[in-house]
């Protein structure tokens, strides 16, 4: 019994102070700063998704009406289209976004004179604040106005097309921009991988005789599987959040044509201050994005086994 | 003369408050009547005043500085973007010490707060507050009838008003003139001077506002006697799109839009129907009053001085129905008395007939019937102050109910679909009147 | 060598038109902030250019930009160091050091979590927090919200990258009788500098554009940074055009220069002491 004791006091100190206890101290300022300043607002957000709450005489009520929600959802005329409209949102700019970020990181890690002027160019999108690019890009796409259609109009254009305020062009226009604002985040990741495979094997590759092309199918693509995975999954959750961009550019017009999950929460939770049924769809999103982070990680996986 | 409203400088800000300060003591009325109240107003704990930024937050500023200036009592803005005004009030009255003493609520968050209990009412900060007769009443915007869950002549006070928003309509005198036509007073004369005088693309007819269908459309509704909801009689509620006008006033708005309008009709927001009318290219529009002080400003608009205003065409002369945009000054529940006190004091002090007057000169928007009247022969905002007041007594506020954000969500996504055709306005009126309904029910209501 | 040469000029020619793109709409920025509002409504190339929204960023009654500035710099700094060391420790800790698969897994779905729930859902608790804690209307309160976003990015972009780094390596560190930590900053960490840089960039650039946060914690230009000032240009039924695009072509530069610099920094710094890969 004694023994016993001993051995696991033993534990518990090399554990904490022995030899393999920089895994424990290496991970310990992340557990804290999730256990407080996380683990209580989730924990209220899933209690809020079960429940109606509600201000009487200056105190916050809450009742709980178990999976009530749903008819709420039932009843909703935007959510649906919402959620259609940011898949197709989602899908759309992660792909777009993945081939010219891929594309452009090969590329410019080829070069070498203009490689400063390059790398300092893209970053740019990235710190203009996203109300910023949706009025600047607004006032680009306006049709009285606008840049584009006084150009298109000078070079003789006699339609030139309506941008944002055109229901079957209004998600593309969107689409444009958050291309245009984004990829540079897929960018600086992929770039990242590139610089990270030994620069031997890529030498190797070359030398074999074998084009550029092939380097990047043999050497290059395989190296950069799981970094182009984690970007993309990275990337996804990022587009199912877009908002202010949106708000700005088109407040989800014309119709219903750019009415995205993200501006619905927070119409649900903020102007009709309904904190449940905010809850229960922000938990409904997640769950969508759950099915692509499994995708991503069957994707690696199968990825992982063909390289052996 | 430099009056950029809309881009106002610390230069612009110090030469307001010098103005003003010059013009009251030009005015020796004015001047001994400020000292006189200054006298009344004891010495004050400095307060913070949550405000949003927008274009008559210049001459809410400069008030202050007088405020300051001639009390000796200071006080401190947090000027927050409009977007996140809601929030951010939400968030101090729900705090153990609001740091702030006084919060700008915008009507469209009238009915969240007034019903959350989160206010203090005005009763229990100055037992012998009463509400200048003379303050417009916006639809009893001051008093929350708890019985009945809506505002009510009877109910509590729980916030004053601070700035006195409606529509407008609004039209290019010059064009009006020279082509012989008189402000119209119906939607039919609206239709027939847009086909008259649009020249498009040089000159549009009209325009609406899109970006959402729901504040200037309520006009429409109004009008036609088919309100989103309304209190009946017999105390039940009634759904104006159950009614045939409904449709018409959904058809009417349709036409008046997409007819004589710029091709991107479809995305048209406030600023955009700003830019058009500011560059010449409108011929009339119906839209905030507030933006009137924009049009005189060089920096912004090429029509300075050949612009006019009115009240907000109807389906009749007799129906017209402009809505209210206004904003309510409110004390929330969790200060300390003094604090409160020193809140109202400046509140009280603002809506005085002459400071006022003094705040529609810097560019804001009053909220005193008298102020108006006053204003109405000024050379300079004459011409839309005289519209302010003419619109008094056929204004039509919305029915603020805790549930009307609900009901905005139903007509703004089914108007906004039938405006590009996604449904037709058959299926829009119809989907209306049935989610309104359901709402309404669902939160208990009886429904006739 | 001749193909070589053609192949270059062809792959900067195609990078150039890249550039082209990327700074077209920044072009546009720059003349809206040289241009009146009724320039700007007129639409047409032609215009007197004026200075005025610069003025008015720096000297209006509203804005303070350089205040402003000045907090963004502080914040996004701060939120990228503490993002960078805590991140890549735990990355590296999860990656690599033999947590039972629930400990890592459950860690990251964690971290996915909330990446996924919409910024909205915590306002209120930081703000009540930041209240209580005494340190509202300060820029660290800002910086302890960014910090809480921004950790899923940094953890799982640093889990790949650790996981990248050939096993060799650090057993040979071991065997040389290195403590693990030394074998962490020595050996591990200079291998994957460029995806540590591209983190620190990233978390830089989320923290610098973050909007609701630095909004809901501040009160005044004490604590607020610059996406608070720009948004402050949208306002009810107008959009102060000239000025937005002032603030937001002034507010790109220093982030600009402090990104440059700490990249080259990361870079350059951790390669020193470096056992070549």
């Amino acid at each position: 019994m004694a023994h016993l004791t001993m051995k696991s006091k033993n534990d518990w100190r090399s554990r904490l102070f022995g030899a393999g206890s920089f895994k424990l101290w290496a991970l310990l300022p992340l557990l804290v700063v999730l256990v407080i300043f996380t683990l209580l607002p989730i924990l209220q957000l899933v209690q809020m998704s079960v429940s109606e709450l509600e201000f009487v005489d200056g105190e916050l009520v809450s009742e709980f009406v178990g999976l009530g929600q749903l008819d709420n959802l039932a009843k909703d005329p935007i959510a649906g289209i919402a959620l259609k409209n940011t898949l197709v949102f989602v899908v759309a700019v992660v792909i777009i976004e993945t081939v010219t970020g891929f594309c452009l990181a090969v590329a410019i890690s080829r070069t070498k004179t203009l490689a400063v002027l390059y790398r300092s160019v893209v970053i740019i999108p990235l710190l203009i604040p996203p109300v910023a690019i949706g009025t600047m890009w607004s006032l680009m796409y306006d049709y009285n106005y606008g840049l584009f259609t006084t150009i298109l109009i000078e070079m003789g254009v006699q339609y030139p097309p309506l941008w944002t305020a055109d229901p079957d062009l209004a998600l593309i226009s969107v689409i444009i921009v958050d291309v245009w604002h984004w990829t540079s985040f897929m960018f600086l990741i992929m770039l990242a991988g590139i610089e990270s495979i030994p620069p031997p094997l890529l030498e190797a590759a070359r030398v074999d005789g074998a084009t550029e092309l092939r380097a990047i199918r043999h050497v290059i693509l395989p190296m950069m599987a799981p970094t182009i995975l984690v970007a993309m999954l990275l990337r996804t959750i990022l587009a199912f959040k877009v908002f202010d961009q949106i708000f700005v550019l088109t407040s989800g017009g014309p119709g219903t044509a750019t009415q995205v999950i993200s501006m619905h929460i927070y119409k649900v939770f903020s102007e009709q201050f309904r904190l449940g049924y905010a809850a229960f769809l922000s938990l409904m999103v997640a769950a969508f994005m759950f099915i692509f982070v499994a995708f991503y990680l069957w994707a690696s996986r199968v990825v992982r086994r063909r390289l052996g | 003369m430099n009056k950029r409203i809309g881009n106002f400088s610390r230069r612009d800000f110090l030469k307001a408050v010098g103005a003003l300060s010059a013009g009251l003591a030009a005015n020796p009325l004015l001047h001994s009547n400020i000292r006189a109240f200054a006298q009344d107003i004891a010495a004050q704990p400095p307060i913070t005043i949550l405000i949003n930024d927008s274009p008559w937050f210049p001459g809410f500023a400069a008030m202050v500085e007088l405020y300051t200036e001639s009390t000796g009592n200071e006080i401190n803005l947090d000027v927050t973007p409009f977007p996140g005004m809601l929030d951010k009030t939400r968030n101090a009255v729900q705090a153990g010490e609001s740091e702030y003493d006084a919060v700008a609520i915008t009507e469209q968050n009238i009915p969240f707060f007034y019903n959350s209990g989160l206010l203090r009412p005005i009763a229990d900060i100055d037992a012998d507050f009463t509400l200048d007769d003379h303050i417009i009443s916006y639809g009893d915007a001051a008093r929350w009838d708890s019985d009945l869950g809506v505002n009510g002549p009877m109910g509590t006070i729980l916030g004053v008003p601070i700035n006195g928003n409606i529509q407008l309509y609004y039209y290019r005198r010059d064009l009006f003139e020279a082509n012989g036509i008189e402000p119209p007073k119906t939607f039919d004369e609206m239709e027939a001077i847009a086909e008259q005088l649009g020249r498009p693309p040089r000159l549009f007819g009209n325009a609406n506002r899109v970006n959402p269908i729901w504040w200037e459309f309520g006009a429409y509704v109004d009008s036609y006697d088919a309100e989103y909801v309304r209190l009946e009689d017999d105390g039940s509620w009634s759904v104006g799109f159950e009614r045939p006008q409904g449709l018409e006033a959904v058809n009417r708005w349709l036409r008046l839009g997409r007819d004589w309008a710029p091709q991107n009709y479809a995305d048209l927001g406030q600023g955009d129907l700003l830019a058009l009318m500011a560059s010449g290219r409108l011929a009339q529009v119906h839209m905030v009053g507030a933006a009137a002080p924009n049009y005189d400003n060089p920096d912004i608009s090429v029509v300075g001085g050949s612009m006019g205003a009115t009240v907000v065409p109807g389906v009749t002369a007799e129906a017209r129905s402009p809505r209210t945009g206004m904003w309510v000054m409110c004390h929330p529940d969790n200060l300390p008395s003094e604090r409160a006190a020193a809140g109202l004091e400046f509140v009280k002090w603002l809506t005085t007939k002459d400071n006022q007057l003094a705040y529609a000169k810097a560019g804001a928007i009053p909220v005193r019937q008298d102020t108006y009247e006053e204003l109405a022969t000024d050379p300079v905002v004459g011409w839309w102050a005289s519209a302010f007041a003419e619109s008094t007594p056929f204004l039509h506020p919305e029915t603020r109910l805790p549930e009307t954000p609900l009901i905005r969500d139903s007509v703004s996504t089914r108007m906004a679909q039938a405006y590009v055709n996604e449904i037709s306005a058959e299926d829009a009126v119809a989907l209306m009147a049935s989610e309104i309904r359901a709402i309404m029910e669902d939160a208990g209501y009886t429904v006739a | 060598m001749k193909q070589g040469t053609a192949s270059k000029i062809a792959l900067n020619l195609s990078l150039l038109i890249v550039v082209f793109i990327i700074l077209f709409p920044v072009f546009y920025i720059v003349q809206t902030s040289l241009k009146s509002m009724a320039d700007v409504y007129s639409g047409s190339f032609f215009f007197t250019a004026k200075t005025a929204n610069y003025e008015e960023i720096f000297t209006g009654s509203r804005s303070n930009f350089a205040e402003l500035t000045r907090n963004s710099l502080i914040v996004s700094s701060s939120v990228a160091l503490i993002c960078g060391v805590i991140g890549s420790l735990a990355a590296y800790s999860l990656a690599r050091l033999s947590w039972r698969r629930w400990v890592a897994g459950g860690v990251v779905v964690w971290l996915l979590f909330i990446n996924m729930m919409p910024p909205i859902v915590f306002v209120t608790p930081y703000y009540l927090w930041a209240r209580a804690a005494g340190i509202y209307d300060t820029p660290a309160a800002v910086i302890m919200a960014h910090v809480v976003l921004n950790m899923p990015l940094a953890v799982i972009m640093m889990m790949n990258f650790f996981a990248e780094v050939p096993r060799e390596l650090e057993e040979a560190a071991v065997i040389d009788g290195c403590a693990q930590w030394q074998a962490f900053r020595m050996v591990i960490l200079p291998i994957v500098r460029p995806g540590l840089a591209a983190m620190a960039v990233l978390v830089f650039v989320f923290s610098w554009k973050e909007f609701l946060f630095s909004l809901s914690l501040t009160t005044t230009s004490a604590g607020r940074t610059i996406p608070v000032g720009i948004a402050n240009f949208v306002q009810e039924f107008n959009i102060r055009y000239g000025e937005m695009a002032a603030g937001s072509f002034v507010a790109m530069i220093p982030a600009l220069v402090l990104v440059l610099l700490a990249q080259r920094h990361i870079i350059k710094g951790l390669t020193v002491g470096a056992i070549k890969g």
